[in-house]
């Protein structure tokens, strides 16, 4: 028993290590996807712990009071344990609110978008089924993710040390521009503008897929950011 | 006192009781037939689309049909599925447990019932291409009467809810037997209190917002459009104020059954019961101020994105709360471990691991990653169907030998339970890899994602999710067949039905026989 114990601790405790290396192994290009790394591995530390924490106290305790017997209802018992009670309330609140103070300045980061300066603004705006790129204030900078004849991806291109600030918006349904590499995905509403500010971010390309479902081509709407 | 067994009667069968019945557990019955109708249809949607996601690439589904597909799938899992069949057992289980001979108003119930059926029919002729969510300008600009079908069924259905909370209300304020006082009053009657409170305020809003995207459709009213001052982004607060809310309304009837099975079966009282009534109030309380973490990514740049983040963690602890207390009653008990108790800790698994993955969605840097993707469909799949229809499926297995005076077969239950729990893991836990991993939702072919670094890891968890899925169509088909077979061809409940077949903890036996001689008045 002692050694099974010993064993599924062993065990748990690697499952987190290997949490622990996986995201600390990839570099995050950008500072979003930084903040998620982050944020996420340590709600999953967490969770993993809850979750067993559960499992564990079920399993011990349908071991110990697994019985086959049936009682009258007059000798059914009640217990009250104001102490635990108030106790654990009060660990899930730390924990709570702790997760939310974490989660705050990243999120106001993120938000502030529109009060930023930007050394160039590039609006994106969402088509029925592809992406419309245009530099603004540069006449006739507008191009589209997709090569309508051959199909070939039209990458975006940001420079390293520019900061750019992205208006997005739609020219029909909405749709999402979703970029999982760099941390973030904004939602392109017509007749709505939404910022998402950029800078910093690593060279490389970074995939844009739709996220809001927007009709039948919704899967197939692929983008490029390439950063040089 | 109550104990000769009623042979089986098949009163179903007798198509003026089937349509007409005003008897409370007979309507009960109906709802939980016709939400087993629903799901075996429902579920094979399910299953073709998670067979078409088995490959990447398109292999028999058509694009223009997929979201008809999963559209459909998710109305009718939630509007003819889950609350149908939290109005079945409240039906079914109410007035037993508060001691009354029936719901306040019988003809009522049963109206609201059948309402549901013309409702089904609208939805299911829909296949409309718009998602449940039905957002503008999306679902307002498709031509044809498919969206049209849709708003109708979901207006009735909405309508058919709205007549059942008030019936429950009535039935749990006018109908408790003599002494019943709220803070005796067993915590699946007070599950279904909140629950009718919900729906009772919650509906009118998604009712309003239907119409009004009617309106919009067939007169060209411009409520959501931008050139008329409103924005598409109006509808979704419209929608979610609704939505989210209607995630308790499925979700409390569960609470109420595991801890009613947890308790009839560990033998104890549920642990902190005071706590348990006030968590579920909280939870009821919060549902209606919840509503914005659903539009983060639809409106970033607007505050107040973390209002709702605070609000919606702060539910996190009455649900912690709720799961230490149903863990905690097993504590001194003497535990007969069977069929309704393993599903019931089967609901407590699926309530934690759709509640960790709600945490991290709530959380707005993860949310800019897990919105609209597979995360968030993994997150509530595990709440609704490991949680909600895991309980569902004990209560089911607990009133059983009640409904039909029979016994169902218990290894073709275990069989149930055991592929029901490793395929929902295997199905909603891949489900969240999928979205980690940056697979959106509602892809009818992900072999776009090709461009992603971890496209194998894409394939192979889709194909996890897709053996996963299949488990829990067998195992369901389990359910329907023990279900049917031990109706007819079961072995005869025995003497002491089931031993806890219908709650009565909280009465003394004198009680219990007074309440047996009593006439109840209406
Ligand atoms: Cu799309
Ligand atoms: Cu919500």
């Amino acid at each position: 028993m002692n050694k099974l114990r010993r064993k599924s601790l062993l065990f748990v405790l690697g499952f987190l290590a290997l949490i622990n290396g996986l995201y600390s192994s990839i570099a995050a290009p950008n500072d979003y996807r930084e903040k998620y790394d982050e944020i996420f591995k340590i709600q999953l530390i967490l969770s993993v712990i809850i979750i067993i924490m559960v499992l564990v106290m079920a399993i011990v305790l349908l071991r110990k009071y697994k019985s086959n017997e049936a009682i009258s209802p007059k000798e059914i018992k009640v217990f009250h344990n104001n102490k635990l009670e108030i106790g654990w309330t009060l660990v899930a609140t730390v924990l709570v609110l702790y997760l939310f103070f974490i989660s705050l300045p990243p999120t106001e980061n993120f938000a502030a978008a529109n009060n930023k300066q930007a050394d160039v603004t590039i609006s994106v705006i969402g088509h029925q089924f592809y992406w419309e790129f245009a530099i603004e204030g540069v006449v006739n900078s507008s191009f589209t993710s997709l090569n309508f004849t051959t199909g070939e991806i039209i990458p975006l291109v940001l420079f390293q040390n520019t900061t750019y600030l992205l208006k997005v918006t739609s020219a029909d349904v909405i749709h999402s521009f979703f970029v999982p590499e760099l941390g973030f995905k904004v939602d392109a509403v017509p007749g709505h503008y939404n910022y998402v500010y950029l800078e910093n971010i690593q060279k490389g390309e970074y995939r844009v897929t739709c996220a809001e479902y927007c009709g039948v081509n919704h899967y197939n709407m692929p983008g490029l950011i390439k950063v040089v | 006192m109550a104990t000769e067994r009623k042979t089986t009667s098949y009163w179903f069968l007798d198509y003026k009781k089937f349509f007409g019945t005003i008897d409370h557990k007979q309507i009960g019955m109906l709802y939980m037939m016709f939400s087993f109708v629903n799901i075996v249809f429902a579920g094979l949607l399910a299953l073709i689309m998670r067979a078409e996601l088995y490959n990447p690439g398109k292999d028999f589904v058509e694009s223009r049909d997929w979201a008809g597909y999963f559209t459909v799938h998710g109305t009718v899992m939630i509007f003819f599925v889950v609350m149908a069949m939290g109005a079945g057992l409240g039906n079914y289980l109410v007035p037993k447990m508060i001691g009354a001979r029936d719901l306040y108003w019988p003809r009522w119930n049963n109206i609201a019932f059948w309402m549901l059926v013309p409702a089904s029919y609208f939805v299911w002729s829909s296949m409309a291409p718009i998602g449940w969510t039905a957002y503008p300008p999306n679902a307002i600009v498709l031509g044809g009467d498919k969206v049209d079908r849709w708003l109708i069924g979901l207006i009735l259905a909405g309508t058919s809810s709205v007549i059942g909370a008030i019936n429950f209300l009535l039935t749990v304020i006018y109908l408790r037997r003599p002494g019943l006082t709220w803070k005796k009053l067993d915590l699946f009657t007070w599950s279904i209190v909140f629950m009718a409170f919900i729906q009772l305020a919650a509906t009118p809003v998604i009712t309003i917002g239907l119409v009004m995207e009617f309106l919009a459709r067939s007169l060209g009213a411009t409520y959501f459009s931008t050139n008329a001052g409103s924005s598409p982004l109006f509808w979704q607060h419209v929608f979610w104020s609704y939505s989210h809310p209607a995630v308790y309304i499925m979700i409390l009837p569960a609470m109420g059954l595991t801890s009613l099975i947890i308790s009839r079966f560990s033998q104890t009282e549920v642990f902190g019961k005071v706590s348990m009534i006030l968590s579920m109030a909280a939870i009821t309380l919060l549902g209606f101020i919840v509503w914005g973490h659903h539009n983060f990514t639809a409106s970033p740049n607007s505050p107040p994105g973390w209002f709702f983040t605070l609000t919606t963690f702060l539910i996190a602890i009455p649900s912690g709360i709720k799961t230490f207390n149903w863990l905690l009653t097993m504590y001194k008990g003497k535990i007969v471990v069977d069929v309704p108790f393993l599903f019931a800790i089967s609901f407590v698994l699926g309530f934690v691991l759709g509640g960790v993955t709600g945490v991290m969605v709530n959380t707005i840097p993860l949310d800019l990653v897990f919105h609209d993707t597979y995360f968030v469909v993994g997150h509530f799949h595990f709440i609704i169907i490991g949680g909600a229809l895991s309980a569902v499926s004990g209560a089911i297995y607990f009133i059983y030998s009640d409904m039909t005076g029979r016994m169902y077969n218990r290894k073709l239950a275990y069989a149930h339970y055991i592929f029901w729990v490793i395929g929902y893991i295997l199905t909603f836990g891949s489900m969240n890899v999928l979205g980690a991993l940056g697979m959106p939702r509602r892809y009818y072919d992900y072999s776009v994602l090709s461009i992603l670094p971890n496209y194998d890891m894409i394939v192979l968890f889709n194909r996890i999710a897709t053996i996963g899925a299949f488990m829990q169509g067998i195992a369901f088909t389990i359910f329907v067949f023990n279900f049917i077979y031990s109706a007819f061809k079961g072995e005869l409940a025995d003497e002491k039905p089931y031993n806890i077949a219908i709650p009565r903890l909280w009465m003394t036996d004198e009680e219990w026989e007074q309440l047996e001689n009593m006439e109840v008045m209406h």
